[in-house]
């Protein structure tokens, strides 16, 4: 952030509205705020900081609080700058929270926490103003301001003051923070959250695993619980236990199972014996009922006996059958062939009227025959004229064509010849204003002689007076100034009587008798002169007198001189006008003639070259005779044309004198040529179709007559056969006894003959066989006793009840005892697993915990992570550090307790000189600000490295430098203000507040804040 | 014309915290030793005569006791202007009273800067004394808003001087400034305020000048010309400055305007130098009061070093290790970027510090699975 422009506006000791142009310092590397306690330096500050977050420059002072009191309540309170960042150029302007008076009545309005920012980037800052703001990015809304200002910075109010703008008794706070605090500063300055999110993570992963190993743990636990058993050892002895039990169990079933097979056994012998009464039984039954059938058998074979007499007549019914079939198929082709008969007749009589029809259309054929054989002699005619026609065509082209040349030359005779008219007119024309042009040319030349010779006299004339008037003047001044000697002459001779009179009484009065005059010498002094004597006023006035006597004289000599030149000056003009003649007319009279002498030559037209004109006016006779020439040519040519094509037409039209003019065209002849041909090939085709339809027809005529004749015999033949048959079939009949209708009725009982002789065969074998099994049975039980059943089956189903429920034992014993040995197994290797796992996630817990710090010393990753930066800030800073300390101190991290290695981030300061580390706090005054202001520097640049988009430009330090102007420390200033120069003012500019003079002699540039009743105004210097 | 020419006293300056009085007062007594001896007429000092704007009481006492002895004593004249260490005013302020047949003093800058004038045997010898002053003081002495720097703060000081010099006198400047050519030393401070900018005054602007007496810069020599000349420090005030023979200029003038000069050399009575080697060597050394600069060669931090140097040497001043040198040298003003943005790093470096073993790669492993996964949570919320 690099400001430029900061308006403050009733802000603390500003009552009206002050801007400070940081352009003209910035460049400086190094510039000061200075100015007397109170005068509103650090205010400067605060309105940045405020204009830019919504706060003042340290942090417990409220925003509110900046309001000036000396300020025009009407006139709001208002921060504007203009600061420049990641190359762009932004315009901020903020209002606190305030009261001010309300538009209407007398109370108080109070107005919001305003904030407005701009883009301003490519605008003028001379022009930029509420009128002209630049683009908004954001408006009214504080929140939205601070949210864009804080993307555009990379920086919040808290780092701002850590890192940009120290505030006074805020520099060293870094410095002697405790580790905490410092941990604090760095975490909000550095974004280290990645190293808490990865303990985090870590954590939560570590404690999933552990819970999950706790939790399968508990499982196995409860399934022990749940068999009633504590421990594993428990568990086994269950499990011998659980095999005793079962080993008796399964004797027991095995004793049950062989009383329950003895029981069973003796139940199926006697079941066996009961066998055979039962079969015995049955077979009588069986008896009986075969028996029962006997009435049906005999009515079954009467039936047979006469089904095999009607079987034995079935030869003669067929016969007579046949006969019947054959009679009706002949009768029915009969009847299709009379059919056939007559449809063929009809066919035939349809054939001939065709023909006949046609045959009558032949006599108009025949005329179309000869019409286009006439029309054949036309095509013939017509070819042979088409030379003809071509060549009355082509006379006709030529005949036009010279008509339009003739036209053309014709049209270019007309051209010349009015050409000629117009060369010849101007000719003359220009002839004659030649000659005027030659007279005016000469009266002009003569004019002008006339005028300069009448014109030299005036001007003689004129000199002449001049000189008169000059040597009148001179005449009268000469004897002014004659009188004016005069004068002067007698006033000076005056005086001098006068002065001598006066010294001569001054000698007199010193006379003293027998002493000699000093005039004369004489000892006898008979008449002294009288008077005061000795008067130096008369001194004076003589010497004016004579003076002026001398004044005038020369006046009057100079006077005489001027009347002299003046008289020479009057005789050498007059000579001059006698040698010069008088003019005969007047010199003004001459000028006006020329001039109209010269108005007529200007009108006349300008000259133009005659001999070019005479050659034009020539070369258009001759172009003349050579158009005329071309003119009769064409005549000549366009007459026979027209001759040429009449005689081609005529011959044209003889040739085609017998062809009818409708068809002389060659397609409309040959088209109806194509007509006719068409109209009598059609007619010859449809005459031979016609003809092989009649004789086809009548052929097929007779071949249906011939069949239905053959058919009609055939008829006959086998109606005869048929009556012959049927008259044998009632003959067998009669011979058996038996009517046509027992034949129909018995004639259904043929089929059946087989299974009714079957049936009948059937019931002897089985009633045969039924009464020897009774038989063979009686004899078998002859011997035997019928056993109880039912008391054999009761003590069977008590033993096997008993083998059951000895085997349920058995079973249930058996699964108890699996049971027990599989929760065994599955215990052992729950166990395995989870002592597998817990080896597994050893190390992702110790990261976990590690990074928590749980272990290593209670420091986790994240202050590891910071203290990392902090070595580079304290690298960074002893780079500052070493020579404004002339390489005295670097500072280091503090090894803090005894045996145990924790470092945290406590600075101590390495003395050279002595070679041991001291805490900082040790350090005098000036070398805690050197050290404080080393680590600020430092701490700017690690964030400045360490974010990409934080740019520190501009750094400003509130104060301090008071600490290092002690006479003791005189050199260290200068070197303090040397290194910022040398190492800070390179890369950034650095802003110092400093009321100390020694600052202000060093940086003597900056701005001055003057402090006057009215409030304070800042001035720039460079 | 014989001129003592002498500059740069810094009276009231401490030799990295000790006081210089003493060896103040010594030169200054070779100076008035000078006067008395070669009989000057003029004595310049130009320019930085205290070391700062409110010099110490101590400072001023030696000044007022130097020049009450040169006024009382001699018949020499006297010409003082204020350096850009010096306070204007305050040396404006000794101007007043005194007697200006005698002396010229003079501290703020002014538009009309008048000579004084001495006559010797060959005719009168005009010396302009131009001040220090800055741009902005400048702009408004000269009511001129083009003055940019330093040079042209030179331009309009002589362009004011030179009117006033009588015609065929010779002519002398006493100015306090940066002319082209001079080498510099670490103690001179900056006369420009803007990083960078020209601070150098061009000799040329001098034209006309006999002899040119100029202050600022701490090493004795000419610039630009054998007659434009710093006389430089009486004293050595830095380390830099080891092995410089200071001394004041005896500069005849004769008819013509030709200067001659002659150096008279200083004996300060400490001098300053640096010594090196270990601290066993060191304390080898014969004992000395001079300002001396120990760089220990050794190769550990020593216990209390600077304590037994000063047993020896009392006005040690400065140790350093050669090491620290070498290292400061190389490492460069910027110091290496961090490496947070290297998670594996950073977390690889906790564990080697605090466990004393770097990273298993089984914890490797789970580290890089955790970034990655953190990583992909990030995504996923973007």
């Amino acid at each position: 952030m690099k400001p430029l422009i900061l308006i403050l506006q009733a802000i603390g000791p500003y009552a009206g509205r002050q801007s400070v142009d940081f352009r003209t310092v910035l460049d400086s590397g190094l510039f000061g705020i200075y100015g007397a306690t109170g005068s509103g330096k650090s205010t400067i500050f605060s309105a940045m900081t405020f204009a830019l977050f919504g706060e003042a420059a340290r942090s417990e002072q409220h925003a509110t609080s900046l309001r000036s009191d000396h300020a025009d309540a009407s006139l709001l309170t208002q921060v504007e700058l203009i600061f420049e960042a990641g190359g762009r150029t932004y315009r901020i302007v903020r209002q606190p929270e305030q009261t001010r008076p309300a538009k209407r009545g007398g109370g108080e309005t109070s107005e919001s926490h305003k904030a407005w920012l701009f883009d301003v980037t490519d605008i003028d800052l001379g022009k930029v103003s509420d009128s002209n703001p630049g683009k908004v990015v954001a408006e009214s809304k504080v929140t939205l301001v601070n949210e864009a200002i804080k993307k555009i910075l990379g920086y919040g109010a808290a780092q701002f003051r850590q890192i940009v703008l120290l505030p006074q008794g805020r520099f060293e706070a870094f410095l002697s923070a405790d580790t905490q605090e410092r941990i604090r500063i760095l975490r909000d300055l550095f974004d280290v959250s990645l190293y808490r999110r990865l303990a985090e993570s870590l954590k939560s992963r570590s404690d999933a695993a552990e819970k999950e190993v706790a939790a399968a743990r508990t499982g196995c636990t409860a399934r022990l619980t749940a068999e009633e058993f504590e421990t594993m050892e428990q568990l086994g002895q269950g499990i011998a236990e659980a095999e005793h039990r079962h080993r008796d169990l399964r004797d027991a079933t095995a004793k049950a199972k062989s009383e329950w097979d003895a029981a069973v056994a003796a139940f199926q012998a006697a079941a066996q014996t009961d066998a055979h009464f039962r079969e015995h039984f049955e077979a009588q039954a069986e008896l009986a009922r075969i028996h029962s059938t006997r009435n049906e058998i005999a009515a079954t074979e009467s039936r047979l006996k006469l089904a095999r007499v009607v079987a034995s007549l079935a030869d003669a019914a067929a016969a007579r059958d046949i006969a019947r079939r054959e009679a009706v198929d002949a009768s029915a082709r009969h009847a299709q062939a009379a059919d056939r008969l007559k449809e063929s007749e009809a066919k035939a009589a349809d054939a001939r009227s065709s023909l006949t029809a046609l045959l009558q259309k032949s006599p108009e054929i025949d005329k179309q025959k000869s019409t286009l054989q006439t029309f054949r002699t036309y095509q013939f005619k017509l070819e042979a004229t088409q030379n003809l026609k071509a060549a009355a065509a082509s006379a006709k082209r030529t005949a036009l064509e010279r008509t339009a040349s003739n036209k053309q030359a014709k049209a270019t005779f007309d051209t010349l010849a009015s050409n000629k008219v117009a060369a010849t007119v101007s000719f003359q024309a220009a002839q004659s204003a030649h000659l005027q042009r030659a007279q005016l040319n000469e009266a002009a030349a003569n004019l002008r002689t006339l005028y300069s010779e009448a014109a030299a006299f005036d001007d003689a004339g004129q000199k002449l007076r001049a000189a008169q008037d000059t040597l009148n003047y001179s005449r009268a001044d000469f004897v002014k100034a004659e009188q004016h000697l005069q004068q002067a002459s007698a006033v000076h001779a005056e005086i001098e009587k006068a002065l001598l009179q006066d010294h001569a009484a001054h000698l007199a009065a010193h006379l003293a008798h027998g002493e000699a005059c000093p005039v004369c010498g004489s000892h006898d002094h008979p008449a002294p002169a009288l008077g005061p004597g000795g008067t130096e006023r008369l001194d004076a006035k003589y010497a004016d007198a004579k003076a002026r006597h001398e004044q005038a004289r020369d006046a009057a000599a100079a006077a005489h001189l001027r009347v002299e030149v003046a008289q020479q000056a009057v005789a050498g003009c007059s000579t001059v006008l006698q040698a010069l003649a008088p003019p005969p007319r007047a010199a003004t009279e001459l000028a006006a003639e020329l001039q109209r002498v010269k108005d007529e030559i200007k009108r006349l037209p300008p000259p133009s070259d005659l001999v070019a004109l005479q050659a034009k006016i020539e070369e258009l006779d001759a172009e003349l005779s050579v158009a005329s020439a071309c003119l009769d040519a064409a005549r000549q040519t366009e007459l026979e044309a027209s001759r040429t094509a009449a005689a081609a037409e005529q011959s044209f039209a003889d040739a085609l004198e017998i062809v009818p003019p409708d068809l002389r065209e060659a397609v409309t002849l040959t088209a109806a040529i194509n007509a006719l041909d068409a109209t009598i090939n059609a007619f010859i085709r449809d005459h031979e179709s016609a003809t092989a339809a009649d004789r086809q027809a009548a052929e097929a005529v007779a071949a249906a007559k011939a069949k239905t004749e053959t058919l009609t015999g055939e008829v006959e033949r086998l109606s005869d056969q048929l009556a012959r048959s049927e008259s044998r079939f009632a003959a067998r009949l009669a011979e058996h006894g038996l009517t046509a209708e027992d034949y129909e009725m018995r004639k259904a009982d043929v089929p059946v003959i087989p299974a009714m002789e079957e049936r009948i065969l059937q019931y002897a074998a089985q009633s045969a066989a039924a009464e020897s099994h009774v038989q063979r049975t009686a004899e078998i039980i002859a011997q035997l006793q019928r056993p109880d059943l039912d008391t054999l089956a009761a003590a069977r189903d008590a033993a096997s009840k008993a083998f059951d429920a000895a085997q349920a034992a058995a079973t249930t014993a058996l699964a108890r005892l699996k049971q027990l040995q599989k929760l065994q197994s599955d215990l052992a290797a729950e166990g395995q697993r989870l002592d597998a796992l817990e080896k597994e996630t050893a190390p992702l817990r110790e990261l976990a915990e590690a990074f928590t710090g749980r272990t290593y010393h209670r420091i986790d990753l994240e202050t590891f992570a910071i203290s990392t930066l902090f070595d580079r800030v304290l690298e960074a800073a002893n780079l500052r550090l070493a020579p404004m300390t002339r390489a005295r101190y670097s500072l280091v991290r503090e090894t803090e307790g005894r045996g145990n290695a924790r470092r945290g981030l406590g600075i101590a300061v390495e003395d050279t000189y002595t070679g041991r580390q001291r805490p900082t706090s040790t350090l005098s005054g000036g070398e805690t600000f050197i050290a404080a202001l080393a680590l600020a520097l430092g701490l700017s640049d690690i964030v400045e490295s360490a974010h990409g988009n934080v740019r520190l430009d501009t750094i400003f330090i509130d104060e301090g430098f008071g600490s290092l102007d002690s006479d003791g420390d005189s050199g260290t200033l200068e070197t303090v203000l040397q290194t910022l120069q040398d190492i800070v003012g390179a890369s950034r500019s650095v802003g110092l507040i400093s009321h100390v003079p020694l600052v202000q002699q060093a940086i003597p540039n900056g701005f001055f804040v003057t402090k006057t009743p009215a409030g304070s105004h800042i001035e720039v210097r460079t | 014309m014989r001129i003592l020419h002498t500059a740069d006293w810094h009276l009231g300056r401490q030799f990295e915290g000790h006081s210089l009085d003493h060896d103040h007062a010594a030169v200054l007594d070779q100076v008035f030793a000078a006067v008395q001896k070669v009989q000057p007429d003029a004595l310049v000092v130009a320019g930085d005569i205290f070391d700062r704007a409110a010099p110490p009481e101590s400072a001023v006492r030696l000044f007022n006791r130097f020049i009450e002895s040169v006024i009382a004593n001699t018949s020499c004249a006297v010409i003082l202007i204020a350096g850009n260490h010096d306070s204007a005013d305050r040396i404006g302020a000794m101007a007043m009273l005194a007697d200006r047949r005698r002396t010229l003093v003079r501290g703020p800058l002014s538009s009309t800067e008048e000579p004084l004038v001495l006559h010797d045997a060959h005719g009168p010898v005009a010396f302009s004394a131009l001040p220090f002053g800055y741009e902005y003081a400048a702009r408004e002495c000269f009511a001129d808003t083009n003055i940019k720097c330093p040079a042209d703060v030179m331009r309009a000081q002589i362009a004011a001087a030179r009117p006033h010099i009588p015609p065929g006198a010779r002519w002398i400047i006493v100015a306090h400034a940066f002319v082209t050519g001079a080498s510099v030393g670490e103690t001179e401070r900056p006369l420009t305020r803007i990083a960078g900018g020209i601070e150098t005054v061009p000799a040329e602007l001098f034209s006309g000048a006999t002899y040119v007496a100029l202050g600022h810069i701490h090493r004795p020599q000419t610039a630009g010309a054998p007659h434009i000349r710093y006389s430089g420090a009486p004293l050595a005030f830095g380390f830099d400055e080891e092995g410089n023979q200071k001394s004041m200029a005896i500069v005849d003038i004769d008819a013509p305007g030709n200067a001659t000069v002659e150096l008279i050399p200083f004996q300060p009575l400490r001098s300053v130098r640096t010594i090196r080697g270990t601290l066993e060597e060191l304390l080898k050394l014969p004992p000395s009061e001079d300002f001396i600069k120990p760089i220990l060669t050794d190769d550990g931090r020593l216990m209390d070093p600077m304590k037994r140097i000063r047993e020896r040497f009392p006005f040690a001043c400065g140790l350093t290790y050669a090491r620290d040198l070498v290292a400061r040298q190389t490492t460069g003003a910027r110091p290496s970027t961090t490496a947070l943005d290297e998670p594996e790093t950073v977390v690889s470096q906790f564990m080697q510090v605090m466990r004393g073993t770097p990273l298993s790669d089984r914890e490797t492993h789970i580290l890089a699975d955790t970034i990655a996964q953190l990583a992909s949570r990030e995504d996923a919320a973007a």
